[in-house]
């Protein structure tokens, strides 16, 4: 582990930016229709418990990352081996997100570029960063939030101004019953994006204030979890449950039907920088604590050292992934969600907890026998005395 | 070295991983592994060109040091 510390109101910033980042992106929970918003929400209730599962491991191994509390747990040989499937988890939805900023950009503005391209110029960013430190990364997310911030409060004024919200859009609420809602909450929103907080367990180790790491957590989740859930019934209420469906970027479509006073058009741009800045932070914070994992799994001791193979490996990852945009976006709505989220966010991550509660109780039972005797002992002398 | 062996081996557990979720998609072995061969066989003279300067670069980076070493250990 590097020697670095970041603050508490880094860790929230990079909570924020990490949520918003690709989730802003894609149209998550259009499952749920005009109640998208209300899975979002729920979802959010969800990455609550989730991040507690996270905050109970982290509270009984305060000190290291995953990596290295999964083999004191599990005992050496599994602990190494589940160690080493959650970096590779770790660095495929890293390769995700790239290809996800890759699409992005040439579906919508770089039509003619490679998609080889554009990733390889984001894919060296990311590695550039991620060789800096952790420190760097929170400095840079603190600068970008500010940017962030405006261009959010910017574009929902715009977008009140122009007259192109249309509340009834969003009605029926609840239209057949709370079950579809759930379901596209267990079977989506609860996974992305807030289950995958679970790589900031790799992070939390870094905060020079352990004991805000709880209430900062949670607090984070739920701020990205509101501006998630209002960005998504701001885009249904705009262009309506049809439309986003057929929409690939729902935001993108949104603002680009802001049209005020017959020339403020055309912001696209705005969409760019958000984008783009989220899915940096998405991408690094994923690439960081792949780096930082197997720095630890295989006992390298500058990690910095990593970064450019493994960010190769990401980018040629990122480009064999999927043949095609439909395709990527099925396989990451249906297929991961339920082979790699639910047991890597959820399933195994509670048994950790279980297994770490009950060794600690153990232990605390071994402690205070050993205690007990020379405590005995103690009074009987002084009796003797 | 031990830099480049472990990222060709990360590589190629990724590369399985990620053929696992293709399978598990529908598709059958043969279509996965073309649909991630594919892109590299339609790739336009300046991709290529990018693609093998970052292999070369990533390669330099150990190689040099590892020379660096041993001519360290033969001065002394």
């Amino acid at each position: 582990m590097e020697k670095a510390k970041i603050s508490a109101y880094q860790l929230f910033i990079l909570i924020v930016l990490f949520e918003l980042g690709s989730a802003l992106l894609v149209p998550i929970a259009i499952e749920a229709k005009q109640d998208a918003w209300l899975a979002i929400l729920i979802g959010m209730v969800g990455g609550f418990c989730l991040y507690l599962v996270y905050h109970g491991l982290y509270s009984y191994y305060p000190d290291i990352p995953p990596t290295e509390y999964l083999q004191k747990i599990m005992g050496s040989f599994l602990g190494k081996i589940l160690a080493f499937i959650y970096v590779l988890y770790f660095i495929y939805l890293s390769a995700r997100v790239l290809r996800d900023f890759g699409e992005m950009l040439i579906t919508s503005f770089y039509w003619d570029t490679p998609l080889f391209i554009l990733n390889t110029l984001m894919a060296l960013l990311v590695i550039y960063t991620v060789r800096k430190g952790i420190e760097v990364l929170a400095r840079t997310s603190e600068l970008l939030f500010v940017l962030i911030f405006l261009l959010g409060i910017s574009v929902l004024f715009l977008i009140v101004v122009s007259g192109i919200i249309q509340i009834s859009n969003l009605k029926p609420v609840l239209e057949e019953g709370i079950k579809p809602v759930l379901k596209t909450t267990f079977t989506q929103t609860l996974y992305f994006p807030f289950g995958e907080v679970i790589i900031f367990a790799m992070i939390l180790p870094y905060l020079n204030r352990p004991a805000k790491v709880k209430q900062i957590g949670l607090l984070a989740i739920g701020f990205s979890g509101l501006i998630l859930a209002s960005v998504m019934a701001i885009n249904v209420s705009v262009l309506d449950v049809n439309n986003i469906t057929r929409s690939p970027f729902p935001l993108l479509s949104t603002i680009q039907t802001i049209e005020v006073a017959g020339f403020l058009e055309r912001l696209d741009v705005y969409f760019i920088l958000i984008t783009v800045i989220g899915v940096f932070f998405k991408m690094c914070l994923f690439f960081y604590a792949s780096v930082v994992g197997t720095a630890n799994l295989f006992k390298v001791k500058e990690s910095a050292r990593l970064a450019f193979p493994l960010g190769l490996a990401i980018l040629i990852l990122s480009i064999t992934i999927a043949s095609n945009y439909s395709e990527h976006i099925k396989e990451g709505l249906h297929v991961i969600t339920l082979y790699l989220h639910l047991p890597l966010q959820v399933i195994i991550p509670s048994l950790l907890l279980l297994i770490a509660f009950i060794k600690n109780k153990k232990k605390k039972r071994k402690q205070s026998k050993n205690l007990f005797p020379k405590r005995k002992y103690r009074l009987v002398e002084r009796d003797k005395k | 070295m031990k830099i480049i062996g472990i990222s060709i081996l990360m590589f190629v557990f990724l590369t399985v991983f990620s053929l696992c979720m293709d399978i598990l998609l529908g598709f059958d072995l043969n279509t996965s592994v073309n649909n991630a061969i594919r892109p590299f066989l339609v790739m336009e003279v300046s991709e290529i060109v990018i693609f093998f300067l970052l292999i070369v670069l990533m390669v330099v980076g150990p190689v040099r040091t590892l020379y660096n070493k041993r001519k360290k250990k033969q001065q002394r």
